[in-house]
């Protein structure tokens, strides 16, 4: 009886935030190395959405950024002393059920050195989690907005080796 | 046969394999209507009245520079079968900015920023709209520099100007 009811309150209220780890995409390579470290700032997060699905943290989006950005080689480490990567997390769009889930995420960056800004961008990104990937809804859900977050610092690695810091 | 059927289970003249397979009837209706009970007590308790009204600023931008901003272009998306991009820049003008409205991704004239949206509409008894997104961006880059969000469940529902207004109120006056 108890795993019915903390199941009926997983379907209905989501079963927690995104995990950076699952935030991180699996082999990114930046062609240019700016050779210095990177540090994140993060707004706009949420444990959980305004209705109610699993959400993203401002500190689980920065651990996923600043290792997704050391880890494709775009910067050489984690910290103070180089560039300063402000995310803005502006919309988290799931849908309310489905057996497809499609997520989109909004996110506008601002990358600054030395207190100036050198590069701004809104990225959306998308990611479908289909019903192979997980049976339960609301661990679907999870995982869709774990992908649209995973696309989305895809696309800000992308982004930023255009720029050749 | 229909003495078998209409007669206590757990009497003497009914066979055994009918008490066996009446028996397990029970428990399964009996788990039927726990599992029912449970459900149903979970989603009433879930189901109350949800009203959310929140503002985000970037980072990189600042309250001070949104009461600054005085001219908009609210850009209309392709599904707006409600006419919401025209009541968005209606609504700015009776608050006193200068506001239009258009499917062009670009402004027609320079304006201070542009007004994207994001609608929500849910059936219970008639449509309604659950929430309403409103995104400040910068004209050019496109970078999102605010947002303000309406969510109200059924129970509390308001009208499309309604919602309009509490949204753009919340977005652009000071807090």
């Amino acid at each position: 009886m108890s795993g019915i009811i903390s199941l009926s309150g997983c379907v209905l209220v989501g079963c927690g935030s995104a995990r950076p780890d699952a935030m991180m995409p699996a082999a990114v390579t930046a062609s240019h190395r700016s050779g210095k470290p990177i540090q994140a700032h993060v707004a706009g997060g949420a444990e959980y959405t305004a209705m109610g699905g699993p959400g993203i943290t401002n500190e689980e989006f920065k651990q996923a950024l600043e290792s997704s950005l050391v880890k494709s080689g775009s910067f050489q480490s984690a910290g103070p002393g180089g560039y300063q990567l402000e995310a803005f997390i502006a919309d988290i769009d799931q849908p309310v059920m489905g057996f497809s889930m499609r997520v989109n995420m909004d996110v506008s960056y601002t990358l600054r050195r030395g207190g100036s800004i050198i590069w701004r961008k809104s990225i959306r990104s998308t990611y479908v989690a289909a019903t192979g990937e997980a049976f339960a809804g609301a661990l679907r859900l999870r995982k869709a907005t774990e992908g649209a977050a995973r696309e989305n610092i895809v696309a800000l690695i992308r982004a930023l080796d255009g720029q050749r810091l | 046969m229909i003495l078998e059927k209409t007669g206590n289970p757990g009497s003497p003249c009914m066979p055994f394999h009918l008490m066996k397979t009446t028996s397990n009837k029970r428990h399964w209706m009996s788990r039927i209507l726990k599992t029912g009970a449970v459900v149903a007590l979970v989603s009433a308790l879930s189901s109350c009245s949800v009203h959310e009204n929140t503002r985000q600023i970037s980072p990189s931008f600042s309250e001070t520079g949104v009461t600054k901003l005085r001219s908009f272009h609210v850009r209309k998306h392709a599904d707006d079968d409600y006419n919401l991009a025209e009541d968005i820049a209606a609504e700015l003008q009776r608050m006193g900015y200068r506001a239009t409205s258009g499917t062009a991704q670009s402004p027609p004239g320079r304006v201070d920023a542009v007004l994207s949206y994001k609608d929500r509409w849910v059936w219970d008894m008639t449509m309604y709209m659950i929430s309403l997104d409103v995104q400040l961006r910068e004209p050019g880059s496109d970078v999102i520099l605010a947002t303000a969000k309406t969510v109200r469940s059924s129970l509390i529902r308001k009208s499309q100007q309604e919602m309009v207004r509490e949204t753009l109120t919340k977005l652009l006056k000071n807090q």
